[in-house]
């Protein structure tokens, strides 16, 4: 049996090779910087309020991840964010008074988003349509579907949904328990061998097939999968903004993308994972934060945001590459 | 007896062509259009549309090399590059006709330059096109608002408005550039070793290399052509629109322009498509969201119904191979 | 007990007979051996019994059940494993959860992954390889892709063994594993004859044969030759079964002596990837040929002077003054060209018109920026016929056209860039046999006038007829010479498995 500390130094010494690793380098420094700079940072109240504003990112990037790993790419989610959320107000609204009301909006609400990734599913594997461009076109369509269900923003939602989403329980809040039981959720996936065949179809689909994987089904649950975060994700926005929108979710899929890029997993599929994109995402978060306490304007807030996520997978790019010729180096002097 | 079958297999080979296909949607639509709205089919109705879609048609230009080059080729940045060539351009020129070369060819060098910065990322730096130049959109939001600095930018002179909208034989300069630019771009893609060279490239990367073709430098030049096209369709946007009206003007091209590239037959595997397609593409989608709007369907519906005519489309031509065994 | 049947099976590919009426059968638990030469169609024998390919005539009876249109996936069904040498592996995946995919144990439970479980099984699998790999939890944690390619074979293996196949086929599977590892592999081959699995191996290596096969096939031109026990053999015996009465075909090039022609091209230490330390010349007008047993090295040769791949060298000289060959480009700038044979990943681009599948490199080597198609077509033309190229249009897509004229395009390219030195690498590879011939007659026409031209073959008779002298490779290495009388095919075979022996014993 080994001791803590040997598995300890064991993981440390593996940590470069994770592909999670860079972010997770810029996140610490990040978090060190707004140690100095950002004032009462820190404070329980702001890193509240902070999680529960990262958390419609933090979901998205996790469900855009299953569908990366499975070798596809889901640019509709943004649009997704939208219908959901207009779909899950508007039963609000219509179902007001009956008891009801809540579980029936959320049911419908996440059975709209994993809908939605089933159609995905069955036009890139299925209809063999490609994944970019099908996914492009279904935006269109889920965004067109929700100007129809909402016109414009509005909508009543209840109160208490804000103050049960921002509620806090020993000092957590309640969006920290939501996805801690969405991550063991993920972690169920991982055990079950979910994740690894889907990584397959992803990473060779040849050898997929080669394996008897039932490679068109894999494909389809992780849009499905990407649905069900996504409607989630939806669903956080109404309890924090308390009202409906049609436009809440533009520009999330290029975020997500972004994130589960910047958390190392490769946009080819087969590899990275799932820890990654939650840091990446929160990279992404922060970026805003350190150049405001920095003092410089929000046209370097862009900037920065851009630079960032383009140094950054130049620098994983590279780092990849220098790992491989490590591990070849290692074993070459082995033999 | 042979001859006939013959006949009948060239038709069928014919409406598997995507041009083909994209050509007759275009006069079915205006058919059933002029059925329901006497005169959609019009002149005058038809040249409007057709502006509209040659600035898209513009952009969809840079963004069809890029794709035709393999290699998961992507320029999610155009639409950016478009709104910065308008505003470049507005800035240099100060609404002087004299310094409208001047500001051309500001347009041109600071959006090649740029561009050339995503085809770096891409070639040398294996970031995935569709990232990279995502994140060079947001670099160019910011650049764009330096240069604006929150207060507004010149409009056109009074020359670059009459070059666009002004009217020859009752069709607008614009329409002439956007021939030119085809005849150009056909020229090149039939006529010159660069499009050879391109072709090859996205048809089989490794081949291309064996072939003698430096792949690497002719897919980091055609993101800066992409970029310096899509800048001077934003600076021919500006004669147009006559000012900048705001700094997301151009956004809505990045999608559209992928789109219009798909439907007009381009393969999003690389090395399969013609310009040609690609403007009749950008026509048909203008003209299918005319259509649409002319039957009064409101905007929701018309969005879901633009989406889903999309995805047949896409269905009929633009599927992967079938890759099991 | 006869576990596979194969009667009167055939399969063409186009104008080439892969297979002509082959009888093959499998008894339950024999370890049964297929050889012959280069292109002989053991690998599409094999693919028929994996259900890979469709016959195109004759039955196959898997356990005395006839089976028609078998997919793959049936195959699998029926107990039958394939281990090929291009890999099936995930290579983002580790050893463990390649060897396990699809069929991982679970608990009862939850249906989780019995992690446990499944890395016992992974490394019981491996196990016959514990003498040759570091074999741990750790070692089967690993991502395939940072393993070398030997290592990666091994997997391929344990992952077959994993699906407990009936009836198991190793297809050059120990191509690139050393001494100890095949060891290894002998005794999975010994313990699956134990329990009743029959395997079919395809091998070059005559020792394995003498050492462990019980019968063995010989194949030649896609037909059947013989099925022998092995101890009623020997090991010469069967290459000259495999080789067939080789006064039939004779040899048309003149025998030439280059002792007093120029040096045109000069290589000294020749090293890269699965390269070591080649060296040799090349006269004007000469016709090399690199030989020996498939994948040695000889591709990489070309690839590397061709610029293709990265390589060190202590001279590289062309008409006696050192050349820089490190890219495509400069080795086109000094009159080389490459065919490869494997013209879908290498050669042509197969959606394109064939009229620019043939100008590009052309326009590239002599720098022209613009063409006239109508001036192109004229020097195109007459190319295309003196390489006798049938096609519709020069505008219609390469793929329009029959494997062999599809390849005839890509050395229409190559011919059309007027080369000084032309690399073949298995350029022959799918073409007819009439138009072969043909582009004999063209390669001597063009060496009497004086360009050179460095052969590599997987055909041994083309390579014997066609060249002036053979470099035997083996692992990377020139193992021998061959000219003049010595170019014949038990010589080359000879060299080429000789050698083999050396350095297992050397080992």
């Amino acid at each position: 049996m080994k001791s803590k500390k040997e598995t300890f130094l064991q993981f440390s010494k593996s940590l470069p090779r994770k592909p999670y690793f860079l972010s997770m380098i810029i996140l610490i420094f990040f978090f060190i910087m707004l140690g100095f700079i950002g004032r009462n940072y820190y404070s329980a109240y702001n890193l509240t309020t902070k999680f529960r504003l990262w958390m419609p990112l933090l979901l998205v990037a996790l469900g855009q991840t299953f569908v990366i790993l499975g070798g596809g790419l889901d640019m509709s989610v943004s649009s997704l964010l939208a219908l959901v959320n207009v779909v899950t107000v508007r039963l609000l609204m219509s179902l007001s008074g009956s008891p009801f009301q809540v579980p029936i909006a959320i049911l419908a609400g996440i059975g709209v988003g994993i809908t939605a990734g089933f159609v995905n599913g069955l036009l890139v594997t299925y209809l063999r349509l490609p994944p970019l461009i099908s996914t492009y076109g279904t935006q269109i369509v889920w965004g067109g579907l929700a100007l129809r269900v909402l016109h414009q923003s509005g909508g009543e939602v209840p109160f208490s949904w804000y103050t049960v989403y921002s509620s806090t329980f020993l000092g957590i809040p309640f969006s920290v328990y939501l996805l801690a039981l969405l991550l063991l959720g993920v972690y169920y996936l991982k055990r079950t061998g979910f994740v690894t065949q889907l990584k397959a179809c992803g990473g060779n689909i040849h050898g997929a097939y080669e394996s008897v994987l039932p490679v068109n089904k894999l494909r389809i649950q992780s849009y499905m999968l990407c649905g069900f975060f996504a409607s989630l994700a939806a669903i956080c926005i109404v309890a924090e903004t308390v009202t409906g929108n049609p436009l809440s979710g533009s520009g999330y899929e290029l975020e997500s993308i972004s994130a589960v890029a910047l958390g190392g997993t490769s946009l080819a599929g087969g590899a990275g994972g799932f820890l990654g994109s939650i840091l990446g995402a929160i990279v992404l978060k922060l970026i805003n934060d350190v150049i405001f306490f920095a003092g410089l304007g929000v046209n370097y807030q862009v900037l920065a945001q851009g630079l960032i996520i383009i140094l950054a997978l130049a620098a994983g790019g590279q780092l990849t590459k220098q790992n491989t010729s490590r591990a070849q180096l290692k074993r070459r002097k082995k033999v | 007896m042979k001859n006939s079958s013959l006949t009948l297999r060239k038709v069928r080979l014919g409406f598997r062509n995507p041009t083909v296909i994209a050509l007759f949607l275009c006069f079915l639509i205006l058919l059933i259009g002029n059925l329901v709205s006497p005169g959609f089919a019009s002149f005058g109705l038809i040249v409007n549309i057709l502006v509209v879609a040659s600035f898209v048609g513009l952009v969809s230009g840079g963004q069809f090399l890029i794709i035709l080059g393999g290699g998961n080729g992507l320029d999610l940045s155009v639409g950016r590059f478009v709104t910065l060539g308008a505003i470049i351009g507005g800035v240099v020129s100060q609404k002087q006709d004299s310094k409208l070369i001047l500001a051309l060819l500001a347009v041109m060098v600071a959006t090649f330059l740029l561009g050339l910065v995503n085809g770096v990322g891409v070639t040398h730096f294996r970031i995935p096109p569709l990232v990279m130049t995502m994140s060079m959109s947001i670099v160019i939001i910011a650049i764009i608002r330096f240069i604006t600095g929150g207060i507004g930018v010149p409009g056109a002179s009074k020359l670059l408005q009459k070059i666009i909208t002004g009217k020859v034989l009752g069709i607008p300069g614009i329409l002439y550039i956007w021939i030119l630019f085809a005849v150009f771009l056909h020229y090149l893609m039939n006529n010159t070793t660069f499009g050879v060279k391109l072709m090859a490239m996205g048809t089989n990367d490794y081949a291309a290399r064996l072939a003698g073709v430096k792949v690497k430098r002719l897919r980091t030049l055609l993101y800066g052509f992409s970029g310096m096209i899509a800048g001077i369709t934003g600076f021919l946007y500006l004669g147009y629109l006559s000012s900048v009206y705001n700094i997301s003007l151009g956004d809505k091209f990045t999608l559209i322009s992928v789109i219009a590239v798909v439907v007009g037959g381009t393969s999003l595997g690389g090395g399969k498509g013609t310009y040609i397609g690609v403007a009749i593409g950008a026509f048909l989608l203008q003209l299918m969201e005319s259509f649409l709007v002319t039957i009064r369907i409101d905007q929701s519906m018309r969005q879901v119904l633009f989406g889903t005519i999309l995805l047949v489309i896409i269905f009929m031509y633009g599927r992967e191979q079938k890759m099991q065994n | 007990m006869v576990v596979c049947k194969a009667t009167g099976v055939s399969k063409r590919y186009g104008e080439v007979v892969a297979l002509d009426n082959m009888n093959f059968s499998l008894q339950e638990s024999e370890i049964h051996y297929l050889v012959g030469v280069n292109g002989c169609g053991k690998s599409t024998l094999c693919k028929i019994i994996a259900g890979v390919v469709a016959p195109d005539a004759g039955e196959l009876e898997i356990e005395g059940v006839p089976v028609s249109l078998m997919s793959p996936n049936e195959a699998k069904r029926r107990g039958i494993a394939v281990v090929y040498q291009e890999l099936s592996l995930i290579p983002q995946l580790s050893i463990e959860e390649n060897i396990m995919l699809g069929i991982e144990p679970r608990e009862k439970s939850l249906g989780l992954v019995d992690r446990k479980a499944s890395t016992e099984t992974a490394l019981h699998y491996l196990g016959y390889f514990k003498n040759v790999l570091p074999l741990d939890e750790e070692y089967v944690k690993q991502t395939v892709a940072d393993l070398p390619i030997d290592e990666q074979q091994i997997v391929e293996i344990a992952k077959a063994l994993a699906r407990k196949p009936k009836i198991i086929i190793f297809d050059e599977a120990t191509a690139s594993l050393h001494k100890q590892q095949v060891d290894a592999f002998f005794s999975i081959l010994r313990e699956l004859k134990s329990v009743g699995v029959s395997t079919i191996v395809i091998s070059h290596k005559m020792e394995e044969i003498t050492e462990i096969g019980d019968r063995v096939t010989i194949m030649r031109s896609g037909k059947l030759v013989n099925t022998v026990a092995v101890k009623d053999v020997t090991g010469d015996q069967v290459i000259h079964m495999m080789v067939g009465d080789k006064e039939l075909l004779e040899r048309k090039r003149a025998h030439m002596d280059f002792k007093d022609v120029e040096t045109v091209f000069q290589v000294n230490g020749l090293t890269g990837k699965r390269i070591r330390d080649v060296s040799f010349h090349l006269k004007k007008g000469e016709i090399l040929g690199l030989g020996g047993l498939q994948g040695q090295g000889q591709t990489e040769v070309l690839l590397a002077l061709f610029g293709s791949i990265p390589f060190e060298a202590q001279s590289v000289e062309l008409g006696g003054k050192p050349v820089d060959l490190s890219t495509t480009v400069k080795a086109m700038d000094h009159s080389l060209a490459y065919i490869s044979g494997d013209r879908k990943k290498a050669g042509v681009f197969s959606e394109r018109p064939i009229f620019e599948n043939i100008i590009i490199s052309s326009l590239i080597k002599f720098n022209r920026k613009v063409f006239s198609r109508k001036r192109m077509n004229e020097e195109i033309l007459p190319l295309l016929s003196q390489i006798r190229t049938t096609f519709g249009k020069l505008s219609d897509p390469a793929n329009s056209l029959s494997g062999g004229n599809q390849q005839k395009i890509v050395i229409g390219r190559w011919l059309m860039t007027k080369p000084a030195i032309l690399l073949l690498d298995d350029s022959m590879k799918g073409i007819d046999v009439g138009a072969t011939k043909e582009f004999y007659d063209i390669m001597h026409t063009l060496c009497d006038a004086g360009m050179s031209v460095i052969w590599h073959s997987s055909e041994d008779l083309e390579l014997l007829n066609n060249t002036d002298r053979v470099l035997v490779f083996d692992s990377g290495q020139i193992v021998d010479e061959l000219v003049g009388e010595r170019l014949n095919e038990v010589e080359l075979y000879r060299a080429a498995l000789d050698s083999r022996k050396k350095h297992i014993a050397v080992e």
